[in-house]
């Protein structure tokens, strides 16, 4: 008899929570429960980093969650909860920034940036606060598509093509504007990362 | 911009899609090219910034104010069961041919610990009920539309 089993945590970790989504759906709230702790910290990071406001990133956070709970029955792949929520989440962002039709930075084509950025010192890395809020800030100078793919790619690790599927772009657009992102984040964060090249 | 043109692979080698052979082969280029030193120093301090505040992340009372704004009061377990049993009650006579005047709906706790709202755990009826005909209270399959409460 051949057992078959994950080969890494990862997946693991993927067929329990395809197992709480399945559950959830068969309305089990205390499944569901569970995946709003495995995931509301994600959730509210990424609005934040769309919205730049923590009440609206809150209230953006809940709505996500109510329609993630009410549309639960129609996602057919229990595997692809987080990318489905994320995509919720992406949803609920971009209609609140319309809502809104604030200050939101304008997009460049980031060529002034092309010059070359020196490196920057790993070692001065400060795990403070200071830095902290610098960073933040320096992703609120970028235009809200922008910080969410750079969001969506640093920090919640999805794959190109799968942030070109939320975001309806081409993949060569996400590439692009994540280049850029990341080029007008650096030249803000270098003089408070030190280094050289 | 790296001219060396691997940034893509140097983002997938910290994002740890790239792995094994192709990964050794690719810290061997970046130890010998200057241009791709430079832009894994960066890729690396990108995602160690991110992370960093993603370890900072508080979110002890969202799970509160999600359940405040679709206007859950929390409820005893003692009182939940109350309810839970009249539901059987009712349930009961309507298997034996009575039928009430108006749709209800039930709420109950599945636990203390982590109360849901009432829109979130109300009983439809027409499913998801806990009410096992002839056993009493046990969640069990869900019931045939035949038991509608609405007239």
């Amino acid at each position: 008899m051949v057992r078959l089993l994950p080969r890494r945590g990862q997946a693991f970790a993927e067929t329990v929570e395809s197992q709480l989504v399945r559950r959830a759906q068969a309305g089990d709230g205390d499944a569901f429960r569970a995946l709003f702790n495995r995931h509301v910290s994600a959730v509210r990071r990424f609005l934040s980093d769309v919205l730049r406001e923590k009440a609206a990133a809150d209230e953006a956070t809940q709505e996500t969650f109510v329609r993630a709970h009410a549309l639960l029955h129609k996602l057919a792949d229990a595997g692809r909860f987080r990318f489905w929520l994320l995509g919720i989440a992406r949803n609920v962002g971009f209609e609140e920034l319309r809502r809104k039709k604030g200050d939101e930075p304008l997009d460049d084509d980031g060529e002034a940036l092309e010059a070359v950025i020196p490196s920057p010192d790993p070692e001065s890395l400060l795990l403070d606060r200071e830095l902290e809020g610098l960073f933040t800030e320096a992703l609120g100078t970028l235009s809200a598509p922008r910080r969410a793919v750079l969001s969506l790619r640093l920090d919640h690790g999805l794959p190109y093509d799968e942030i070109a599927s939320m975001m309806n772009w081409s993949l060569q657009q996400v590439k692009n504007e994540i280049h850029r992102a990341r080029l007008q984040l650096r030249a803000q964060l270098l003089p408070h990362l030190g280094g050289g090249r | 911009m790296s001219r060396c043109g691997r940034v893509e692979q140097l983002d997938a080698l910290v994002t740890g899609e790239v792995s094994g052979a192709r990964a050794d082969e690719l810290h061997r280029h970046a130890s010998s090219c200057s241009v791709c030193r430079h832009e894994l120093r960066w890729l690396q301090s990108e995602r160690a910034l991110f992370a960093q505040r993603a370890a900072r992340d508080e979110v002890d009372d969202l799970w509160q104010q999600l359940k405040a704004r679709t206007g859950h009061t929390p409820r005893k377990a003692a009182v939940a069961r109350v309810l839970m049993g009249v539901a059987a009650t009712v349930l009961l006579v309507l298997s034996a041919g009575t039928r009430l005047g108006s749709a209800q709906r039930f709420s109950y706790d599945l636990s203390a610990e982590a109360p849901m709202s009432v829109e979130l755990m109300s009983v439809d009826p027409t499913f998801g009920a806990c009410f096992s005909p002839g056993f009493g209270l046990a969640c069990g399959p869900a019931l045939p539309a035949s038991f509608s409460l609405d007239r």
